[in-house]
């Protein structure tokens, strides 16, 4: 069984369009998965369904076999599913430390996750607006690795940031997957973040298909 | 994280959003609780003056029935003045009328007589006369008049006289014009006792325990055919003071020469003193409520002894009331008018802004929903911002509502002596005209005078349970504004309000 799977989606804004057409696909634990497409072919639609933030039209999306909306849509983004955005989404009126920790209950261990990400002493404890928009996405990362779950989506974690911290960005997101075995789920137009992936899905006209590397 | 804590994080960072509000629901909580302490003063303020005022009823002879008079001869031979000799009020006419009537707190039965007073009865010299006339003649008519006039006219050195049931109930006690300042009032059983005024007892050497006589009027032995003087030794029981300021021609009329005693003491030397000595000219009626005067007249005057040919009318005097009732009744609809203005202002403004601070927080919201923080956990972290809010908002409009009730209670209480004095300005030279028995002259005045006195004691104070109230009804408003608010961002899906910030 699958951590995660999708099975038979579809979807569609208006009821006519169909943006997403009867897509099945498989998410394994360990694993990190890159999903590419041109521009407005559905892959944040796709990112929503699975980390339960919308309902598919038809079809379901399952969690170790069961359907999420069984598990219920909130507790699926609590505890089994972790957003990474390109525009971060952080609260403003939380410093980076309490912004990490917003989703997890061990508060100890955001400061040791925020300096192993690079952040220092006193920009840890700064407003969250007063980072750059590197440091701010790593705080973003943070509170995503903080909350213990087992499946880390990320929606262009790169779109806003230069080269040098787009590589670490994706290497931070493979090392999670290997050091704790986290599935990371990420939608990029970056070819160097998407090579790093073990399993690249390209997502055109509503059709979702493996690539081969 | 805990609710509490995002709670607490948001209030103390946020400063601007957070000042905004506190001002807002401080100026809403500062205005009702000026309002509304305002508005228990004056209402305070109405019973008392109501009750201090002691309007009444009055119950008397009906002496517009010409059957009921009669023109007796005099000892001489010539005719005498003409005499009322229909019914009198009694006790047992107030005991059979409160026992009928719901809602009365007392009654008391009065006469008006004049007597002589001297206090040893060596010299046989009258006691000397608080003066407090206005008349330019009113010295002379004391002594030079008297003393020089052929036909004696003993009127101008003679001190009036008001008998009375229970001197605690007469109406110029009830009413505050005159209160009891030493030793203790009288009743009807007692005989030889008297209650006279500090004034009068400082001009002439007299304290309590002390001894005076009383003597009829020469005019009032001359009419009967008595040649004889009996004087009555009366003791000092009660000193009383007079509230306020009165206005007589003559010193003789004034309420500082005035004295209470009781209708046997009458009866034991004079020519004057009723052959019943339960029979009286006034019968004063009292209600728990002055407000319920009215009807009680009403109901009193359909008895079959009241009316045109009965042998009793009756009569409302509650006009010091309204006097002061009106001034004050404008206060508190001006007050009621601005509970609800202040109250429909503050009210259409603090839900905008909450509504718009609330909605304007969607992107917050959207982050909170993805991470998977329910939607409950959500509203009461907002709950729990507004109530903190709220809490120290009113508890700061508590210190200036305060203050603002306090000025604004006196500056409209000034306003409210300033036009009573006026009316009563108006309305005294009516008053005499109408009334030529100068003592219910005085009466009138002492009441008005009383009443004026009193509303500058009206206290503006702000209760516990205002308080409790405003602090609740702000709250339950700030509760169901971000409630509203934020079901109307809860109804989106938090994909489209994470599409929407973006
Ligand atoms: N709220 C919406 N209502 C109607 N149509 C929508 C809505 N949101 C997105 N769409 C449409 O659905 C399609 C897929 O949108 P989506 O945001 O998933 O694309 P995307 O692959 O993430 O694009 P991009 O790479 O530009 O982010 C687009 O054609 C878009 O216009
Ligand atoms: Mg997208």
């Amino acid at each position: 069984m699958s951590l995660m799977e999708l099975s038979s989606v579809s979807y569609s804004y208006d009821g006519k369009k169909m943006v997403l057409t009867d897509i099945s696909a498989a998410f394994e634990e360990r694993k990190m998965y890159a999903i590419v497409g041109p521009s407005g072919c559905g892959k944040t639609t796709l990112l929503s369904l699975l980390g339960g933030l919308d309902t598919p039209s038809s079809g379901s999306v399952l969690f170790n076999g069961t359907d999420i909306k069984k598990i219920g849509l909130s507790a699926h983004r609590r505890d089994n599913v972790s957003f990474i955005f390109q525009n971060y989404n952080l609260i403003d009126y939380m410093t980076p430390l309490e912004n990490a920790s917003l989703s997890s209950a061990a508060k100890e261990s955001a400061l040791p996750m925020l300096t192993r990400l690079g952040l220092t002493q006193s920009e840890v404890k700064r407003n969250v607006l007063k980072l750059s928009g590197g440091q701010q996405q790593r705080v973003a990362i943070a509170r995503a690795l903080l909350a213990g779950t087992k499946v880390i989506l990320a929606d262009e974690p790169t779109g806003n940031v230069d080269d040098a911290m787009s590589e670490e960005i994706a290497g931070l997101l493979k090392e999670s997957v290997q050091e704790t075995g986290k599935c990371v789920i990420v939608v990029t137009h970056s070819t160097d973040l998407a090579a790093k992936a073990d399993t690249v899905f390209l997502l055109r006209n509503g059709i979702l298909q493996k690539q081969n590397m | 994280m805990s609710s509490f804590r995002r709670a607490f994080l948001y209030v103390t960072r946020k400063r601007t959003k957070n000042i905004i509000l506190l001002f807002i629901i401080f100026i809403v909580a500062t205005l009702a609780l000026s309002a509304i302490a305002l508005r228990s003063a004056v209402e305070t303020a109405q019973l008392n003056v109501r009750q201090a005022l002691g309007g009444y009823f009055a119950v008397s002879p009906n002496t517009e029935d010409s059957s009921k008079w009669e023109t007796p001869l005099n000892a001489d031979g010539t005719s005498g003045e003409r005499r009322f000799i229909g019914e009198m009020p009694s006790t047992a006419l107030a005991e059979s009328i409160s026992s009928q009537i719901d809602g009365l707190s007392g009654f008391s039965l009065s006469s008006s007589y004049r007597a002589r007073i001297c206090k040893d009865l060596n010299d046989k010299e009258d006691l000397s006369l608080v003066p407090c006339g206005n008349g330019y003649v009113d010295a002379r008519m004391q002594s030079d008049i008297y003393q020089s006039s052929v036909e004696a006219n003993d009127y101008y050195i003679s001190f009036g006289l008001q008998t009375c049931t229970n001197s605690s109930l007469d109406y110029n006690f009830v009413g505050k014009a005159l209160s009891l300042i030493e030793g203790r009032h009288i009743d009807a059983s007692e005989t030889g006792v008297a209650i006279i005024s500090e004034e009068l007892a400082e001009r002439n050497g007299l304290t309590i325990g002390d001894t005076i006589y009383l003597r009829d009027l020469d005019s009032s032995l001359k009419t009967s055919g008595k040649t004889e003087v009996e004087y009555a030794p009366v003791s000092i029981v009660g000193l009383f003071e007079l509230h306020g300021t009165y206005e007589n021609e003559f010193s003789c009329d004034g309420i500082e020469n005035m004295i209470f005693t009781t209708q046997n003491t009458l009866k034991s030397y004079s020519v004057d003193s009723p052959n019943d000595s339960d029979s009286y000219e006034n019968l004063y009626f009292y209600a728990e409520d002055p407000v319920e005067l009215e009807s009680m007249a009403e109901t009193l005057s359909t008895f079959p002894q009241f009316g045109r040919d009965g042998d009793f009318t009756v009569s409302i005097n509650n006009r010091s009331i309204l006097l002061v009732e009106g001034p004050l009744t404008n206060i508190n609809q001006l007050i009621t008018i601005l509970i609800l203005l202040v109250l429909i202002v503050g009210v259409i403004i603090l839900w905008l802004v909450l509504s718009s601070q609330i909605k304007s927080r969607i992107h917050e919201t959207g982050i909170f929903l993805s991470i998977g923080i329910g939607k409950a956990n959500i509203l009461l972290q907002y709950i729990i911002e507004i109530t903190v809010i709220t809490l120290i908002a009113c508890t700061i409009a508590v210190f200036s509502s305060n203050i603002i009730s306090k000025t604004a209670g006196n500056l409209l209480l000034q306003d409210t002596i300033a036009s009573v004095t006026e009316e009563q300005d108006v309305l005294s030279p009516a008053i005499s005209q109408s009334l030529d028995d100068s003592e219910e002259q005085n009466t009138q005045n002492s009441n008005n005078t009383a009443s004026t006195s009193l509303l500058t004691e009206i206290s503006v104070s702000i209760q516990a349970s205002d308080v409790l109230l405003l602090f609740i009804a702000v709250l339950l408003l700030a509760w169901l504004a971000v409630f509203i608010a934020s079901i109307s961002l809860f109804r989106l899906k938090p994909r489209e309000i994470l599409s929407k910030m973006s």
